[in-house]
C-alpha cells in the first residue's frame, strides 16, 4: 500500500457512518479472507483487486495470444496507480478485464471485495481515443454516462456545467468535437468517464495521441483534477516520466505475456511540479523504473 | 426582430457565431451555390442549346425529335395537364418511398435485434434483387387490381432494397470501441441501439435513400405502364403511338425534374441532419 496523503482522510471520512466497527478499522484483509468481508465497511477493502488474472486470445488459424499473465493487483479507494509497459504488452487487455469488457480465462477481479460484483457499469473508463460521439456538442457528450443512468437532463447538465469550469472546457460546452483539438477533446472524454462517479476510473494511455507540450499540459492539469477526488484509478502507458509525474504507485509490467516484475511506491509530494524531474528522488525512480524495463526487454 | 434572428440562427447555424447582413449571406450562399453546381448547369445550357441547333440544321421531323423549344412550349401550353399527371405519379413515388422506409427500418431493426433473422432473411433480400420486376410488374395487375396499389408496390419493390441494405450496412459499421465506450457507461442494448447504432447509421441511411429517390420514378413509371389511366409514365406510352413526341419528351423532363426535386431534398435533409458528422463539409461551430 502507498504512502500518499489523500490515503488517512479518505479512510476517515469513509468511516464516519459505521465508527460501530471502529475494531475492524487496522490492517484490512485481503479479499481472500471472503467470510468476513460481509462484515467489513466497503473502504476498508480494496476498490479493485485482481488475483492471478491470466487471458489468453485465442484466434482461428494464428497462434494464440497471452495477453496477461498471473497478474495481482489491489487499488484502494484515492490511490492513483500507474502501469507502464512496452507497447502490446497486455496493459490495455488487463483494464479491459478491470472494466469487464473481457473476462480472464482464470483469476479473480473484485470490486470492493466482491469477487461476483457486476463490473459493466461500474467502473469508468477513458479509452487511448476520445470516442466522443461526432453528432452531440461537448456537453451533451460529457453527459452521455449520466443520461444513460436516468438522470433527468437538467441535472446532468447542471453537474457537467459546474466540472466543466474546472476541466476548462465552460467555453466549449455548445461546441461539436470537430472543430476541436485534440488535447481538449481528451478533457471532455474524462469529464464523460468522471461525471457519473464511479469508485475506480481507469485511464488507457489518455494523452497517447498528443504532442508532447499538450501531453505535458494535460498531465499537470490531470493530477489537479483528479487529487482532490475520491476514487481508485489505474492509468496506464508507456512512458515512465508520466507514470512518475502522476502516480502514488508504478507497477512495471513485462512484454507479452504482461507480468508485473515490479511495484514502486512514488513516495513525491503533490502538487508535483514539472521540475520535479531533476529531483535526485525522481531520477533514482525513474532509473529504476527504466532497468525494470530494460532488464525485460534484453532476458 | 429578436425572434427573427432566432430563426436565422436556426437555419443558418454556420453563420450563428458571426451574424451577418441578410444580404451578406445571401451572397455567400448564391456564390457557394455557382461553386457547386454552374459547371453543371452550364453543360446543361450547352447541351440543350446543341440540341437545338442540330435539329434545326438537319432538319429532323418533329415526330423523330423535337427541338428543345418546342418540348419547353408543350409544358407551358399545358400546365394543367402535366401538373394532373405528375401529381398522380408523385402520389405513387411518395407512398411508395413511405412504404419502403418504413419496411427498411423494421427489417433492418429486426435483424439488428436477431441474429438467427439475420441469418435467415438476409440472402432472400439479396436473391429478390435477382427477380426482373419488370416481368412481375404484370403479375401485380391480377393479383391486386388497377388502383394506385400496384404501382406503389412497384416503387416499393424498387426502393426497400437500397435503403434497406444501406441501413443495415450502417447498423453493422459502429466503431466497436464506441460500443466499448458505451458499455462501461452501463448502457443497455435499447440505449445502444437509440443512442449509438441508429446515430452511426444515418449516413449510410441517406446514401441508400438518394439511390431509392432516383429509381422510385422509374417504379412509377414501370408500374404505369402495365396498367394505369393516368400518370406521366402512362402518358408517355399513350402518347408514343400517336407520334405526339414533344408531349413524350416533355413528360420525360418533367419524371427527370421530379427525381432531382427528391434527390435534392434528401440532400438538404442529410446536410441538415449530418451537419457535425466527419467528413460533412459544413460543421457546426465553423467560423
Amino acid at each position: 500500500m502507498s504512502q500518499t496523503s489523500e490515503i488517512p482522510s479518505t479512510v476517515h471520512t469513509r468511516n464516519d457512518d459505521s465508527l460501530s466497527s471502529s475494531a475492524l478499522n487496522t490492517d484490512p484483509p485481503r479479499s481472500d479472507a471472503g467470510e468476513n468481508s460481509a462484515a467489513l465497511t466497503r473502504s476498508e477493502l480494496p476498490a479493485v483487486s485482481v488475483r492471478d488474472a491470466t487471458k489468453t486470445f485465442v484466434r482461428p488459424d494464428l497462434s494464440p495470444i497471452e495477453a496477461v499473465d498471473a497478474v495481482s493487483m489491489d487499488v484502494a479507494l484515492g490511490e492513483f496507480v500507474v502501469i507502464v509497459g512496452p507497447s502490446g504488452c497486455g496493459k490495455s487487455t488487463l483494464l479491459n478485464i478491470i472494466a469487464g469488457l473481457v473476462e480472464p480465462d482464470s483469476g479473480t477481479v473484485g470490486l470492493e471485495g466482491d469477487n461476483e460484483a457486476q463490473r459493466i457499469g461500474r467502473v469508468a473508463y477513458m479509452h487511448q481515443i476520445d470516442l466522443l460521439l461526432p453528432w452531440r456538442n461537448v456537453l451533451s457528450n460529457a453527459t452521455l454516462g449520466l443520461e444513460i443512468a436516468g438522470i433527468p437532463r437538467a441535472d446532468a447538465d447542471a453537474k457537467a456545467t459546474e466540472l466543466a469550469q474546472r476541466f476548462g472546457i465552460a467555453d466549449f460546452l455548445n461546441a461539436y468535437p470537430a472543430t476541436l483539438s485534440g488535447g481538449m477533446r481528451q478533457r471532455v472524454a474524462l469529464l464523460r468517464a468522471v461525471l457519473p462517479e464511479r469508485d475506480v476510473l481507469l485511464l488507457d494511455e489518455p494523452f497517447k495521441a498528443l504532442d508532447a507540450i499538450t501531453r505535458a499540459e494535460l498531465q499537470r492539469w490531470l493530477s489537479d483534477v483528479l487529487d482532490r477526488t475520491n476514487r481508485a484509478t489505474v492509468m496506464v502507458t508507456h512512458d515512465v516520466e508520466e507514470a512518475l509525474m502522476l502516480g502514488d504507485r508504478v507497477l512495471v509490467m513485462s512484454p507479452r505475456p504482461g507480468r508485473i516484475v515490479l511495484e514502486l511506491d512514488v513516495d513525491l509530494p503533490r502538487p508535483r511540479p514539472r521540475d520535479i524531474v531533476r529531483d535526485s528522488k525522481f531520477v533514482d525512480y525513474k532509473w529504476q523504473l527504466l532497468s525494470a524495463l530494460d532488464d525485460d526487454l534484453t532476458r | 426582430m429578436s425572434s427573427q434572428q432566432q430563426i436565422k440562427e436556426l437555419t443558418t447555424p454556420v453563420d450563428a457565431s458571426n451574424p451577418a447582413s441578410s444580404e451578406h449571406t445571401f451572397a455567400i450562399r448564391a456564390r457557394s451555390f455557382i461553386r457547386a453546381w454552374g459547371s453543371a448547369m452550364l453543360l446543361a445550357a450547352l447541351g440543350l442549346v446543341l440540341w437545338e441547333i442540330l435539329v434545326r440544321v438537319l432538319d429532323v421531323q418533329t415526330w423523330i425529335l423535337p427541338p428543345v423549344s418546342l418540348i419547353l412550349a408543350e409544358l407551358v401550353d399545358k400546365p394543367d395537364l402535366f401538373l394532373r399527371h405528375a401529381s398522380i405519379t408523385a402520389q405513387e413515388i411518395l407512398i411508395g418511398f413511405a412504404v419502403s422506409m418504413t419496411f427498411a427500418g423494421v427489417m433492418a431493426t429486426a435483424m439488428f435485434w436477431s441474429r438467427l433473422l439475420e441469418r435467415s432473411v438476409y440472402p432472400f433480400l439479396i436473391a429478390s434483387q435477382t427477380i426482373p420486376v419488370f416481368t412481375l410488374a404484370p403479375m401485380l395487375l391480377i393479383w391486386i387490381g388497377t388502383g394506385i396499389a400496384p404501382k406503389i408496390v412497384v416503387v416499393v419493390l424498387f426502393t426497400f432494397f437500397p435503403v434497406t441494405i444501406n441501413l443495415m450496412t450502417g447498423l453493422k459499421s459502429v466503431d466497436s470501441d464506441m460500443v466499448d465506450m458505451f458499455r462501461t457507461l452501463g448502457a443497455s442494448r435499447w440505449q445502444m441501439f437509440t443512442k449509438l447504432y441508429i446515430r452511426s447509421a444515418l449516413p449510410y441511411l441517406f446514401a441508400g435513400l438518394k439511390v431509392a429517390a432516383v429509381v422510385s420514378v422509374i417504379g412509377a413509371v414501370i408500374g404505369e405502364w402495365i396498367s394505369a389511366a393516368s400518370g406521366l409514365g402512362w402518358l408517355i406510352k399513350t402518347s408514343t403511338p400517336k407520334f405526339q413526341t414533344e408531349l413524350v419528351f416533355a413528360a420525360i423532363f418533367t419524371l427527370s425534374v421530379m427525381a432531382a426535386l427528391m434527390f435534392i431534398a434528401i440532400a438538404l435533409l442529410q446536410s441538415r441532419i449530418l451537419r457535425n458528422y466527419p467528413g460533412s463539409n459544413a460543421q457546426g461551430g465553423e467560423s
